[in-house]
């Protein structure tokens, strides 16, 4: 492993403001991850093992970059390394959407790898709905672009404050090869606000990607996260949610495709810590050749959260004799008047449905992408926004093509 | 139309078929009928061509084509059509998505071009109704929560939709009650034609009321032990299987 020092010398020349400077006395202090931490247990750490990756300076290249087109019917923003590209990004002014970047903030980071990107990510982006503000969506595309040896620290606040709502799309999107993708997003919801997010990652070609996405609901708001990702050489994504108010609602709803020689972890908590709150979790995975895909769910009940109605499901497919999945679902229950529940299965493709789709005249290569898509469908069928059904929907039949010979 | 010679099949390292010999001609219907491990199973599992049966020699002759060298996919767009015993189901696919992609499969394998989605919804409804097969059930995910009349119904839908030129139906009268076996009779007469061929599997002789056989076999140990016309399956019914033994 790469010595924290390394990073340390970097970020120290770089970091400023009272938040970055707090955030590398964290970093300091926990190291970077190494898998005998449980929680990066699964987490493929080898690109930290090379040499240190150099922070993009100021947002990264001038270079041109090729934006992805518009996926939504909402305005788009597009960030680039963290800084808003004008050129490629709609108007907010009349959406109740407002955008700001001021210094950060100390905040407590949860790992190392969180601490150097509060420390290196400097203002981060922020969007605020305003109580009163008539939104309907927006997308958000950020885009990756620089070097293999060099990293982007990104971090994106999201505030929407009582009784708002928002349709957003995230789109994590690689450009060109990067060495590593840092992105920290922190999501508040307050009372009675609802958020649905719709999140696609693609990093392409990156080499090491760490996603931490942090949401806090307070009391009666409601949030649904649908995702779909393809893995680049690792990958990490890390949700952690906190019902903190009574009748708080998250859904977690998300399809995972590692492909070859690719790991991905994703790593779930869902904390409850008030009353009458509920959480519902699905994810599924499906590894390629020699491909890693991790669930790792926890489900964490506080003492006085009464009422909690926590559920989670994971299934996962392997497509090749040597893919693998690991899965840890967790409850960690500290009340009495609960229910709670998860499951968790892998598996290979049904050969005796395999055969039956190929009586029937379809070839055993579409067989076995058709028998996949299926073991994807319920995600995507539980998706509200029939646009984004139809992305991963048009997203996963290619990659399937990809990987279910084995070969690339 | 089909011909099988001297076939012999493993399963699990265990010999099922020890040499069976049949020939069905074009516009025929043939009955095989035979005791519970008699190898019937593993005969319709072998034309079409399941991956988990060892022929260890033998040939079996469809149009001229060595079928075994075949896969089932190939197998099925040639015309071969295997009416399953126990349908499988397949969560996450509805009945409708399954069919069109299996037709168009079929299509494209024999350089067609694919059937637009208006055309196939009409020949799909058309073919549904006749064997009483509702909307919804066509919006299902294929055989996920069918009963067992419900999946031999559909057993005979894909059959009817797919129009093969050759039918092995292993003991499609199994667990049906009498209505469900009128209705599925009748889509086997419905497919059957001078054009057709049709090999029927079964324990009893219910079936063969309602469908009229040109030819009984009877299968016993992996071989045919007797041949003869539908008077035979009186005979077995009165005297059992023990006595062809």
């Amino acid at each position: 492993m790469t010595d924290v020092a390394a990073y340390l010398d970097e970020a120290r020349k770089i970091a400023a403001g009272t938040g970055a400077v707090a955030a590398l006395k964290q970093l300091e202090a926990m190291g970077l991850p190494t898998n005998k931490l449980e929680d990066w247990r699964y987490t493929d750490l080898r690109p930290l093992r090379k040499e240190p990756f150099r922070a993009l300076a100021d947002g990264g290249a001038e270079a041109e970059i090729a934006v992805p087109e518009s996926l939504s019917s909402w305005p788009r923003l597009v960030l680039l390394n963290g800084r808003c590209l004008r050129d490629a990004s709609d108007d907010l002014s009349g959406t109740g959407i407002d955008m700001t970047q001021t210094a950060p903030a100390v905040d407590l980071a949860s790992d190392g790898i969180e601490a150097l990107n509060f420390a290196l990510a400097g203002e981060p982006f922020q969007l605020n709905v305003d109580a009163g503000a008539e939104t309907k969506g927006l997308e958000l595309t950020l885009v990756f672009d620089g070097a293999p040896d060099r990293a982007v620290h990104t971090r994106i606040l999201l505030r929407l404050a009582s009784g708002t709502s928002l349709d957003l799309w995230v789109r994590v999107v690689g450009s060109g090869p990067l060495g590593w993708i840092n992105l920290v997003e922190k999501i508040e919801l307050e009372k009675d606000s609802r958020l649905r997010i719709f999140m696609d990652i693609d990093p392409q070609s990156s080499d090491f990607v760490t996603i931490a996405e942090s949401i806090r609901l307070a009391a009666g708001a409601r949030c649904e996260h649908h995702s779909i990702k393809r893995s680049a050489g690792s990958l990490r994504h890390m949700i952690r949610a906190n019902l903190a108010g009574p009748r708080a609602n998250l859904m977690i709803n998300g399809a995972a495709l590692a492909g070859h020689n690719q790991t991905l972890a994703t790593v779930i908590e869902v904390t409850h810590s008030a009353r009458d709150a509920s959480s519902q979790q699905f994810f599924r995975n499906v590894a390629a050749k020699k491909g890693s895909a991790s669930f790792q769910g926890r489900i964490v009940v506080c003492e006085k959260a009464d009422g909690t109605d926590a559920h989670q499901s994971n299934k996962n497919l392997l497509i090749h004799p040597t893919a693998k999945a690991n899965a840890k679902p967790e409850l960690l229950i500290d009340a009495d008047d609960v229910q709670c529940s998860h499951g968790t299965s892998t598996g290979q493709l049904d050969e005796a449905a395999i055969f039956y789709l190929g009586q029937r005249g379809i070839p055993e290569l579409q067989a076995r992408a058709f028998l996949t898509t299926a073991f994807l469908a319920d995600i995507f069928e539980r998706i509200p926004d029939q646009d984004f059904a139809d992305f991963c929907r048009s997203q996963s039949d290619p990659w399937l093509a990809n990987h279910q010979g084995g070969e690339k | 139309m089909l011909r099988i010679e001297n076939l012999h099949v493993s399963f699990d390292g265990n010999k099922i078929l020890n040499g069976v010999d049949l020939e069905v001609p074009v516009g025929k219907v043939h009955a095989i009928m035979g005791p519970n491990g008699s190898g019937k199973s593993t005969l319709a599992n072998t034309i079409a061509g399941h991956k988990g049966y060892d022929v260890t020699s033998g040939t079996v002759t469809y149009k001229d084509l060595d079928l075994l060298a075949l896969d089932p996919s190939e197998r099925a767009a040639e015309g071969v059509f295997l009416g399953f015993q126990y349908p499988v189901e397949i969560p996450g696919i509805s009945n409708m998505n399954f069919l069109r992609t299996a037709l168009n499969s079929i299509r494209r394998y024999r350089g067609e071009e694919e059937m637009s989605a208006a055309e196939f919804l009409g020949l799909l409804r058309e073919k549904a109704a006749a064997l009483g097969i509702s909307n919804d059930m066509l919006k299902r995910a294929v055989n996920v929560g069918f009963s067992g009349g419900e999946r031999k119904r559909n057993e005979m839908l894909q059959m009817a939709v797919l129009d093969p030129q050759f039918a092995v139906l292993d003991e499609t009268d199994s667990g049906l009650d009498i209505d469900a076996l009128r209705i599925v009779a009748r889509g086997i007469n419905a497919f059957h034609g001078p054009e057709k061929g049709l090999l029927l599997i079964t324990h009893y002789k219910r079936l063969l009321s309602y469908v009229e056989p040109d030819v009984i076999h009877v299968l016993i140990d992996g071989r045919i032990a007797r041949s003869g016309d539908k008077e035979l399956a009186e005979e077995l019914e009165e005297a059992g299987y023990a006595a062809f033994a």
